[in-house]
């Protein structure tokens, strides 16, 4: 299995485990560039390198904040790239355990990032990949960068 | 000591970490709870008050966990640092417990980790 593979088979597990159990994961994509609206993210480091990130139009993110952190929140704030930041954080985080327990590959991870005036960055020498995640409340989509 | 009598600092820069962190250790009776958002914040705090148990996140800006963990029990050889992160890998565990941390939690904690950790850091049974 690549470490693509990896990633989207422990983040459909991860979603399914801690945000909805009913969700369809989409065609993964290959994509030039990082997207514009993608700001929400966290670089993984060491042995493994990527850029991880997650985007999606205001409603689906905030549904998507609510249903993970089950805080109520009427519209979209600043604190909704805080709660998917913090999905990453514990997505990537576990996805790491496993790829240390698994592969004997040893990475980390640095402060998740969620500024909107700085959107995610990845090498000329990176694969982008793009996976679409449909949910009853609409798409979030995931990219990774390695 | 029971666990109402602890004095506990919480830090983490996900405030749903911190909130879940912080509705377990309620539940199981602390009412003395503080709450910072980076490392060099829990270091400053600590050496401000001696706390009894201090959770520490890994991954977070300015200061990150290991480094906060080693600088407090540089200052206290016998702080109670309980490391709590979503990398729980054998690497960071060994960082954490060289850096001075007694206890690991991978993230997210249950009530019942929570409560085996307070257990630990007094000895014993809830009073």
């Amino acid at each position: 299995m690549t470490k693509q593979s990896l990633y989207v088979a422990e983040l459909v597990f991860n979603l399914n485990r801690f945000v909805d159990d009913k969700i369809s994961s989409l065609p993964t994509t290959i994509l030039d560039k990082m997207p514009d609206q993608c700001f929400i993210g966290q670089s993984i480091t060491g042995d493994y390198q990527a850029v991880t990130g997650v985007y999606g139009d205001e409603d689906a993110l905030t549904a998507f904040a609510v249903k993970y952190s089950k805080i109520e929140l009427e519209r979209y704030d600043s604190i909704v790239p805080e709660l998917a930041a913090d999905f990453m954080n514990l997505h990537n985080g576990l996805f790491l355990v496993n790829l240390s327990e698994a592969e004997h590959i040893e990475s980390s991870l640095l402060p998740p990032m969620m500024n909107p005036e700085e959107t995610l960055s990845a090498s000329d020498s990176q694969t982008i990949y793009l996976m679409p995640v449909e949910f009853d409340f609409g798409i979030i989509n995931f990219v990774l960068s390695e | 000591m029971g666990f109402e009598n602890l004095k506990v600092l919480i830090c983490d820069d996900s405030l749903l970490a911190r909130k879940n962190l912080r509705d377990g250790l309620k539940i199981l009776g602390c009412t003395d709870i503080t709450e910072v958002y980076d490392g060099q914040a829990a270091v400053d705090s600590y050496k401000k008050t001696n706390y009894d148990v201090v959770f520490l996140d890994i991954v977070m800006p300015v200061m990150d966990g290991i480094t906060a963990a080693r600088e407090i029990c540089t200052a206290d050889t016998n702080a109670y640092i309980v490391m709590v992160s979503s990398v729980g890998t054998q690497v960071h565990l060994r960082e954490a417990i060289k850096a001075g941390a007694r206890d690991f939690l991978q993230k997210p904690a249950t009530p019942e980790q929570i409560r085996t950790a307070l257990e630990h850091v007094t000895g014993g049974e809830d009073a």
